[in-house]
């Protein structure tokens, strides 16, 4: 049912629109709607996580430096990213060619228990992780009994 | 990075059942072949590249993070990545180097003088 990591996206093709559906309505908004989603993932592929305090968003970005990415969350509360994998030689003689390069561009809809100010990325060994955080009058608290 | 040595046993390799094998692209100067390999989460002092016997392997271990946080979309990160190739005569083995960043192992294998193309000047009397 979920989007395997080295899967290549035309297997999936078919199943993602009713997967979509279903997982709108469970989890309300926080999913990928990249146009060019079937591109993005070979390059850059994308795994949400969650817990009491936040989400957070990891995605693959092989070869790509913080400087060539580039991070937003807009007016209506879309994240997106953006980034180009550009080869590093070009013109030479290709004996093996299975990694994708170009344009990579990923959006979701951030759900209403997010903090859009409480946002922090980090890029590491290829990795990126957004860390989106819950309001925090929205997060688990437990209260004492006196 | 490793050069040429014995594989030897590492602990961090020992369960390498759920590893996947990275996607690489392998070009070809007139000098050395370049293999480059996607490894997004690898650490590079976790990577053992190792050559014997015409062979190069490349394994590493994925570092996990996130552990205690639930999936909501997308599967888990492969534990670690392997894979192995076939290294002919033409490479020189004991000059292979390697270099890591942003999770994109490079290995450069040179080739051995012999196999390098060279022109051939012809002299005109």
């Amino acid at each position: 049912m979920l989007i395997k990591w080295n899967d290549p996206w035309t297997a999936l093709q078919g199943e993602m629109h009713s997967l979509r559906d279903e997982m709108e309505k469970v989890f309300g908004g926080l999913l990928s709607s990249s146009d060019n989603r079937r591109h993005a993932d070979d390059i850059s592929a994308v795994r949400i996580l969650e817990d009491q305090a936040g989400y957070v968003i990891e995605m693959t970005m092989p070869g790509i430096t913080k400087d060539e990415i580039d991070l937003e969350v807009d007016a209506d509360n879309q994240l997106i990213v953006k980034a180009n994998r550009k080869r590093e030689l070009e013109d030479v003689v290709l004996h093996r060619h299975e990694r994708a390069f170009g344009d990579i561009c990923h959006n979701f809809d951030l759900p209403k228990d997010v903090d859009r100010e409480q946002i922090d990325a980090e890029l590491r060994d290829g990795l990126l992780h957004i860390a989106v955080s819950k309001r925090p009058e929205l997060q688990h608290r437990s209260i004492e009994v006196n | 990075m490793n050069k040429t040595k014995e594989t030897t046993t590492k602990t961090q390799h020992s369960d390498r059942t759920n590893y996947v094998a990275p996607r690489v692209d392998i070009i070809e100067l007139d000098t050395e072949f370049h293999l480059f390999a996607d490894m997004p989460g690898v650490q590079k002092h976790t990577v053992e590249l190792t050559c014997a016997n015409g062979e190069l392997s490349i394994s590493a271990p994925v570092a996990f993070v996130h552990n205690s946080k639930r999936v909501v979309l997308g599967n888990s990160l492969p534990e670690g990545y392997r894979r192995l190739f076939t290294v002919d005569d033409t490479v020189d083995i004991e000059r292979i180097t390697a270099e890591m960043s942003e999770g994109v192992l490079k290995v450069n294998l040179p080739k051995k003088e012999c196999a390098q193309s060279r022109r051939i000047a012809i002299s005109v009397n």
